[in-house]
Parts: C-alpha cells; structure tokens; sequence
C-alpha cells in the first residue's frame, strides 16, 4: 500500500516537474520575443529614443513659415536640460531636437530651416538632418543661422536635427554640466 | 489538526506575545504622532502605497500614463509593482469594501506583525542565544520601520523571506512554496532560488529518494512571477514590462558598487545611502564566515540588486532584510550596545514620520 503511494507520488512530482519545464520555456518564449510597437522597443527596451510612445503621438506639426520658441510643443529636445523663459541651453557637446512636418504642408521646395541661437562666448557647430550634414558655421553673439536644405532631406513624418559643439565648456567652479549655445526659436520655410 | 495547532501555539507562545507586544508598542507610537501631528491615517498611504491602491481597485494599467502628473513624459505604469501586495489588498478590499489604500494600511500592518513573529522565528533558530524581545525590537523600531505600516510591500517580503529560510531548514516544498511568494512580492525575491541550492545540496547527494521533492520545490520558486510575466505580456505585448517600465522611474541596471562608490560624492543624503550600503556588504561576509551561505547569498543579492539601479529606496531595502536584521540583532546584543542603538533609532522612526507627513524625500 505505501510503495504504491509512494510510486504514486513520485509519478505525481515527475508530472509536475515535466509541466513546470515547459511552463518556464513557454515564459522564457515570450520574455524574448516582445509584441510591442516600434515605439515602445526603441523607448523602453532598446533606451534608443529619447521620447516615449506618448510624446511621438502628442507631437504637433510644425507650421510653416512661422517661428516656433523652446516652449513649443511641437518641438522635442534631447540634449537641452536648461529651460528658461522662452529659451534652452544645452549641456554636452551634443544635442538635437525633432520635429514634426506634416506631408501635406511639404512642397517640393526648396526649404529651409532658420534657427535664432546664442552661443557661449565662440562656438563651432556641425549641423544635420536625418544624419544627413547641412551646414558647419562658427557662430558668435546673438545669431539667426539659416540652413539651407537640400531637396528631400526634409521628410513628411518626424525629423531629427542634430548639433555637435566641439567648443562646448564648463562653466564656474562644482558645474559639471557643459554649455554651449541657447536655442531661441526655429523657423521652416 | 486541531490538537497541533494548539501545539504549535503552546511552543510559539512566549514568541507571539513578544511580537505582538513590540507591534503594539510601534503602533501605539504611530497612533500617538499621528493624532499629535493632526495628520489623517488614510494619508499614511502615499508615494508607492498610492501605486499599489490603484492596482488594488482598478488592476494594472492598460497603458503609461503620466502618474498624476509626475511623469510628464507619460511614460510610467503600475507595471513595475508586483503583485502579491495588491492581491492580499484586494482580497480585503472585495470581502470587506474597504477603499484600496484602507485595504494596503490593513494587510501591510497584519504582514507587519507576522513579520515580527517570523523573524523572531528564525532568529531563535539561528541564534538560539539571542534574546527574543531585542530580536523583535530591532524590526519594530528601527528608523525603517515605518514602512511597516504605509502600505509597503517590505513586511511582507520580510515574513516570505523568513517563512523560506524557516522552511529551508524542515520541507523544501514549502521552501519553494514560500519563495514562490516571495518572488510575486519583489524581484529579488526569484533569486532565493540560490540561497535554496546551496541549502539542497547536501541532502540531494545524501538521499535519492528526496530529489524529485527537491527539484519541485526549486522550480516551484519561478512559477508566480512566471504567471505575472504570461499576464503582463498578455496586458502589454512585453512580459519584461514591469523591467521595462523603470526607464519612466530613471533606473537603469548599472555596477552597484560603482554606484555606492559614486554616491559617496553626492549630496549628504546620497553619501548617508552610499555609506549605509556599502556598510550592508559587511553582512553577507559575516554570515559566510558563520557558514551560512544561504543567509549570506541571499543578502548579498538583497543589496546589490536594487543598489545596480541606483541608491534611491535603499534604505528600506536594506532595513527589511532578514539577515541586515538578524545581524544587527546580534551585533547590538553585545555588552549593552543595544541601548546605544534604540537611543539613535527611536528618534529616527519619529523623525521618518515626520518626514512622511511632510512627504519628504528622504522618506521616499
């Protein structure tokens, strides 16, 4: 009677065990292959983008022909930590910011993006559009820098620019963030 | 039944009294600066607590959201709380209609008192010598202990902890029941699947009969936060979401000592986190040097999990962990440091309530 329980058990914990491995494999499947859109993999799981789902969905077009401040909710920036009234300075030797064109509004062109900017002291800079260079300037004292763009570098959809400051510096003794130009407005023609 | 659970009581009683006395006195003390504070009960669950009542009465979130304003970005969902807290919440609160918070406040303070019991339990088995009542002190008020009773998931990771170690020593079944729970609490609690290896080791290679109970109790471990991560991916398309989701929270895995080291540099706050963790390391080393491997790997793994994403929380991480405690209990039981102890942590439970009511970071 007992050895027949204890068979009993024993095939009782075998199942169990047999069911739980192929429980865990089943969990492991699913861990590894995640149906999620792609914004949520480059926001959450790759840490790719530094915008979440929501502000993909939330982000206005830009208008055109009209300047658009740091306020601006059709405007998201990466890179630029210091907000102040109407304006943002940035902190590293890289930044960028992206914007929203609406394919409607996208003419055949030629288009251009003016930016209104004040660097620190002397500043070098490289700009580019979707990874592609548009300009390279070296800017000095309040300065309105037109960026002319070549025809469909500007895409209907979201657009990244991007600005490296090779010049970018520490100011003030214990700051250990590194300034090199404040953004006052963009505009697209 | 009946007879040895009166048996069980009759062995346990001098325990139970001791714990029940201790938890009394600590709620006695919350009752009399609540009241003197004018502060109501139900605003005792906040920060996480606020999370978890809305698990509690609304289940998990369909989407991120921006948490009432404190994520702009609206990236943040109660993704990230695991669910054996809520659950017990929400038993309270479908059976008795209590709001959700009420619930938490309710449940957290029962975890609270068995907490108690359960670490003067396993102290009493690890350190027969150790008196009880210093034992059940050391949890009940030290300066953490406030998270006791704020709807936090700590009392109850604490009883699961110690019911696992206290387990570990009688039937692994149960051990890999309790760390079954113990994993459905906080994340850390999945790797008590070491601290059981190296308790199975020895008996697995002595008896052969044992190794199916053996292997079922281990795999038993993983199963609750396997059925968390079947539903998250169900709820969400990703099972690791509750992972995920702490990009919305700024925590990101990186070295843990790295960062302890890093915080020493910080703000006074951060250098008393960095310090408190880094002193926490001296307990997994202690009990190793003891051959306690399992209360060893088990703290270790306590501390440095949570400290790889940062030194935030650390604190009651560290606070609400079996053998940080255990240790403390028998450190202090020297000479009469334990009065040099309670003279500093007293102080510091009125001054973390304080800190709560005025919803202060340092709580947080």
């Amino acid at each position: 009677m007992k050895t027949r329980m204890n068979t009993r058990m024993k095939t009782l914990s075998r199942t169990a065990i047999g069911a739980l491995c192929a429980f865990y494999l089943a969990v492991a499947w699913t861990a590894v292959h995640p149906q999620v859109s792609p914004a949520y993999r480059a926001y959450y799981i790759e840490g790719s983008d530094f915008m979440s789902p929501w502000q993909h969905r939330q982000l206005a077009p830009l208008a055109p022909a009209s300047e658009h401040g740091a306020d601006d909710p059709a405007l998201m920036f990466d890179g630029w930590p210091a907000r102040g009234d109407g304006q943002r300075w940035n902190g590293g030797r890289t930044a960028r910011l992206v914007f929203r064109v609406d394919g409607h509004a996208l003419t055949a062109g030629p288009h251009a993006l003016t930016l209104r900017l004040l660097p620190l002291g002397t500043q070098a800079s490289e700009w580019r559009l979707n990874g592609q260079a548009i300009g390279n300037r070296r800017l000095q004292g309040a300065s309105v820098l037109r960026l002319d763009l070549a025809p469909g570098s500007l895409r209907p959809g979201e657009n990244e620019l991007r600005v490296t400051l090779p010049d970018a510096r520490v100011v003030g003794k214990g700051n250990l963030r590194m300034w090199a130009l404040r953004f006052d407005g963009l505009r697209w023609d | 039944m009946r007879s040895s659970a009166a048996a069980w009581l009759r062995r346990n009683d001098r325990l139970l009294r001791i714990a029940a006395a201790c938890f009394l006195l600590n709620q006695l003390l919350e009752f009399v600066l609540v009241r003197l504070h004018g502060f109501a009960y139900a605003g005792l669950c906040a920060f996480d607590c606020a999370w978890y009542a809305g698990i509690v009465e609304h289940g998990y979130d369909s989407a991120p959201h921006d948490g009432g304003g404190a994520h702009p970005k609206h990236d943040a969902a109660n993704w990230v709380f695991f669910p054996a807290l809520p659950l017990a919440a929400r038993l309270l609160h479908a059976l008795s209609g209590l709001s959700g918070a009420a619930s938490l406040l309710v449940v957290g303070k029962l975890f609270f008192l068995l907490a108690i019991f359960a670490f003067v339990k396993l102290a009493s088995e690890i350190r027969p010598q150790l008196n009880p009542l210093l034992a059940a002190a050391v949890v009940a008020f030290n300066p953490y202990a406030i998270y006791g009773s704020v709807g936090y998931t700590e009392p109850l990771f604490l009883l699961l902890s110690c019911s696992f170690f206290l387990a570990l020593r009688r039937d692994f079944l149960a051990a890999g029941l309790a760390g079954c729970l113990l994993a459905c609490t906080r994340l850390v609690g999945a790797f008590s699947v070491l601290p059981y290896l190296i308790a199975a080791w020895g008996p697995w290679r002595r008896a052969r009969p044992q190794r199916e109970y053996i292997l079922l109790g281990l795999l038993l471990i993983p199963l609750g936060l396997g059925v968390f991560l079947l539903y998250l991916h169900g709820l969400t398309g990703d099972a690791l979401a509750f992972s995920h989701l702490q990009r919305a929270w700024n925590r990101t895995p990186g070295n843990p000592l790295a960062i302890a080291l890093a915080g020493l540099h910080q703000t006074p706050l951060e250098k008393y986190w960095a310090a408190m963790s880094l002193l926490a390391l001296v307990v997994p080393l202690y009990f190793a040097l003891r051959r306690q491997f399992e209360l060893a790997v088990f703290s270790l793994l306590c501390t440095l999990l949570p400290l790889s994403t940062g030194l935030w929380a650390m604190p009651r991480y560290l606070w609400w962990q079996a053998p940080v405690l255990l240790a403390l209990a028998i450190g202090i039981s020297h000479k009469k440091l334990w009065l040099l102890f309670f003279g500093a942590a007293l102080p510091g439970l009125v001054f973390m309530y304080l800190g709560w009511f005025a919803g202060a970071v340092v709580v947080v």
